[in-house]
């Protein structure tokens, strides 16, 4: 700082310097939900209950297993829209098969057709270099009619009343069984982002496709297993949606595919790829479902919560230009 | 449009005569730069600058990169504001507040990245921005466009159809539409920023003559150049920067060459031809590439620890060689053996396999990842040696990454940096050092020293024949002449997808045999 201070002392790394105090970019939005909560609780007690907590961390459970997978692809520098249809397609297809096939079995097969609608979407966009937004434009389509042949266009409600109360009501340690299942897959997608291969590729697909072709990495390769990585997710989030719900709908939840991209893109993690973390993802998430649960519980009507909720992508897309500017 | 300031921004009020002794006689200069500063930040680009530039002249402004040469040309331009000092053009003190308002006084710029729309066609390009309506509803005369086109064209020698889309032109010709848009301003100045970073030889030529016709029009040409030959070939006086200063500026009348221009510029006396000649003696043959020569085939044996480059102008066909050797096309007329075996890889990631290290050319869209830091950067090709099941071991890749970046000679401040923290020549060191740690056979470098200052370009050309001289085996493509015959031990030339010679030990000599070859004026022996 001071001009007179000794050449040894001016010269501290600028990067050292930053990372000794966290950027404020990284504690705006813990800050924005801590406020958002100081105000929940002022206006309405009950929640800061116990019981509140627990709703709303059961309530983030489908939109953070999307997210996740959604934030695969856009790191990579893609899209995935059909996600809400793969799980849709995969809820049903497991559910119709539990009654005589057991659980075990419609569990794994909610995961396959996820994963193979990924796979077909990546394989398509990686070996015909074409565009992610127009392939799983074209995966929703096919994997919604499908959903609805299979169920014949009516939610089915024959589900084994074991699997609901285990996955759907059921608790560890005092914390519901479907918020574990997404906090171990949150903690593996850290895990695979920051300490492998698979990894580190999507960064450098996403961030310089043609620099990480030409350093020799399997562009189609990994680009399939990033569309799979999404479909398993929208598969995961099948299992936990069909328990909750306790039924198949065909059309289980159309608006979690955008909610998952403005989650995604409200964390901070940029829409262009190579960049961001699932943490940045969780916040996402959390600032979304912590909105929609405060209107919820002080009786916001839902259409004003749709209206409040698009205002506050558009804001969140407007302060991240000025954030990279 | 643009605001007259007075003379106060001067922090002095000497009269302004730079570098020119007294008894010449000069004419009142067009454009003058007096004591211009710049920051960016903590960085102090410009200090007390003053450069005139005067009409019918060809002025180089010549530095490394960082010398702030680029800076000056943004500042003409209109980019940015300076922070100190005045700029005058005729002797009025002008400030501009965007390009546009530059343009309108007369000051065009032509930059190395290219503005053009790409599908849009030549006239179409050479109008955009000059449009004659009003508003965006405003239609446009089409006939009027042509006329005018045609005049640009024809002082351009453009030869083309006017309504061809500019993708389809060659880089050479998408520069000379990109010329002919800011004629369209009748300017009195063009600045051109490293105009012939992206031409061959032969559209170099081109270049330089319409250059001159430019100049002869009496519009006061300012080049922005780290090359000596643009300077020794197209340079009426020359400004030397060097870390934001400005060094000196002297006329070119012959009576130097381009060392001692050298000398001025870097300070010392810089050997350009330095050879490397204690290689370690070549091994067998590693790599055989059977190509198309002008009396049937041939066969280049590339040897073990040898660096052969391939020479010639954009189209020859050396690209397409390259290419097939890393993979990225199935070349239509070569084949390839290496020791021995026939080998065609079917992508990169299949030479990455045969242990094929490979440098593309365009180190900002084929090369660094900008979001990422250096260590990923560095690594993308090691992460295999680095792991174990696909997880990598932070430890062995810390150690690992600081190794080779020590032997690269890349001052960094921390692996975990971005990137783009690095000076140009440091992110081309990085990744030279992670295409290098991939080549067990042979390494591929493509434009090694595009676009980084002297010093960097020696230390990359040390480290090359380093390992060479250590067995690796190295092809070379560059446009740089001097660079291929400086650091290679063979260079073939290449016509029209045909190899035309051979050059052993190449030396200064041969660079005008080279060149011949190249243009296809070499009669060729059988």
């Amino acid at each position: 700082m001071s001009n007179k201070a000794l050449p040894m002392s001016t010269t501290p790394k600028p990067a050292a310097a930053a990372m000794a105090l966290p950027r404020l970019q990284d504690v705006i939005l813990p800050l924005v939900i801590v406020l958002i909560a100081i105000v929940a609780g002022l206006i309405e007690p009950s929640f800061m209950s116990v019981d509140n907590m627990l709703n709303l961390a059961r309530q983030l459970v489908p939109l953070l297993i999307i997210s996740i997978g959604q934030s695969f692809t856009i790191m990579r520098g893609g899209l995935d829209l059909s996600m809400s249809s793969v799980l849709s397609l995969s809820g049903v297809a497991g559910v119709l098969l539990m009654p005589d096939a057991g659980i075990g079995a419609g569990l794994a097969v909610m995961l396959l057709i996820g994963v193979a609608a990924g796979l077909v979407s990546g394989l398509v966009i990686a070996w015909f270099k074409a565009s992610p937004l127009v392939i799983t434009l074209g995966m929703l389509s096919v994997t919604q009619a499908l959903a609805l042949i299979l169920s014949n266009g009516v939610p089915i409600y024959a589900v084994p009343p074991a699997y609901v109360d285990a996955v759907g009501f059921g608790n560890i340690a005092g914390v519901p069984i479907m918020v574990w299942i997404a906090l171990a897959l949150a903690l593996l997608a850290a895990f695979v982002l920051r300490h492998t291969i698979f990894g580190r590729y999507i960064y450098a697909l996403g961030s310089n496709e043609s620099a990480a072709a030409k350093s020799g990495i399997n562009v189609k390769l990994y680009t399939a297993l990033v569309y799979a990585v999404s479909g398993l997710c929208a598969g995961v989030a099948a299992i936990v949606l069909t328990a909750w719900v306790s039924s198949a709908q065909p059309v289980a939840a159309p608006s979690l595919t955008l909610q998952s991209i403005a989650a995604v893109v409200l964390g901070g993690v940029a829409l262009t790829g190579g960049s961001g973390t699932i943490w940045q993802v969780f916040l996402g998430v959390l600032v979304l479902s912590l909105l929609s649960n405060v209107m919820n519980i002080t009786g916001v009507s839902a259409y004003f919560q749709t209206l409040i909720v698009g205002v506050v992508i558009i804001i969140a897309v407007i302060l991240d230009r000025f954030r990279r500017n | 449009m643009i605001r007259e300031v007075g003379h106060q921004t001067a922090p002095t009020a000497h009269a302004f005569r730079p570098g020119v002794p007294a008894a010449m006689e000069r004419d009142a200069p067009l454009l003058e730069l007096a004591d211009i500063s710049k920051h960016f930040g903590a960085t102090k680009a410009l200090s007390d600058v003053s450069i005139a530039f005067e009409a019918g002249k060809t002025h180089c402004v010549l530095g490394e990169n960082g010398a702030g040469k680029s800076t000056i040309g943004k500042i003409i331009a209109g980019l940015y504001p300076p922070d100190a000092g005045s700029l005058r053009l005729d002797g009025r003190a002008i400030r501009f507040a965007n390009p546009r308002q530059a343009r309108a006084a007369g000051i065009a710029v032509v930059y190395q990245e290219l503005s053009l729309a790409p599908d849009l066609s030549i006239r179409a390009n050479i109008w955009l921005g000059s449009e004659t309506g009003k508003g965006p509803w405003s239609s446009l005369d089409r006939r009027h466009e042509m006329s005018r086109v045609a005049e640009v064209m024809a002082r351009l020698g453009l030869d083309v159809d006017s309504e061809t889309p500019v993708r389809q032109l060659p880089a050479g010709l998408q520069q000379l539409v990109e010329i002919g848009k800011s004629l369209m301003c009748s300017p009195r100045v063009i600045v051109f920023d490293e105009p012939t970073a992206m031409l061959g030889a032969v559209e170099k030529e081109r270049f330089f003559s319409i250059l001159m016709t430019l100049r002869d029009s009496g519009i006061a040409t300012i080049l922005i150049t780290h090359h000596m030959d643009d300077v020794m070939r197209a340079g009426d006086r020359v400004t030397v920067m060097r870390n934001g200063r400005h060094i000196e500026s002297f006329d070119l009348d012959g009576s130097l060459d381009g060392d001692d221009v050298l000398e001025r510029l870097t300070g010392q006396r810089q050997i350009l031809q330095q050879r490397r000649d204690n290689h370690a003696p070549w091994g067998g043959t590693l790599l055989e590439i059977d190509v198309p020569a002008a009396d049937g085939r041939r066969t280049l044996a590339i040897r073990k620890g040898e660096i052969a480059g391939l020479y010639g102008v954009l189209g020859c066909g050396a690209q397409e060689l390259i290419e097939g050797l890393v993979g990225l096309k199935q070349p239509a007329h070569a084949r390839y053996r290496l020791e021995g075996k026939a080998y065609q890889p079917r992508s990169p990631n299949d030479a990455l396999r045969h242990g094929v290290g490979y440098l593309p050319a365009g180190r900002q869209s084929n090369g660094i990842l900008p979001q990422r830091s250096i260590k990923e950067n560095l690594m993308l090709t090691q992460l295999r040696h680095i792991s174990a099941f696909g997880c990598l071991s932070r430890s062995a890749e810390n150690e690992h990454a600081a190794q080779l970046l020590t032997q690269s000679t890349v001052k960094y401040g921390g692996l975990a940096d971005s990137i783009e923290s690095l000076s140009g020549g440091n992110q081309q060191k990085v990744l030279l050092a992670r295409a290098m740690a991939s080549a067990r056979n042979f390494l591929v470098l493509e434009e090694p020293t595009a676009g980084v200052d002297i010093g960097a370009k020696q230390q990359i050309h040390e480290r090359v024949r380093a390992a060479a001289a250590k067995g690796l085996t190295v092809l070379l493509l560059s446009s740089d002449l001097p660079e291929n015959i400086s650091l290679c031990d063979t260079v073939y030339t290449l016509y029209q997808g045909h190899v035309v010679n051979r050059y052993d030990k190449p030396d200064e000599s041969c660079q005008a045999h080279i060149v011949g070859d190249v243009l296809g004026q070499q009669e060729v022996t059988t």
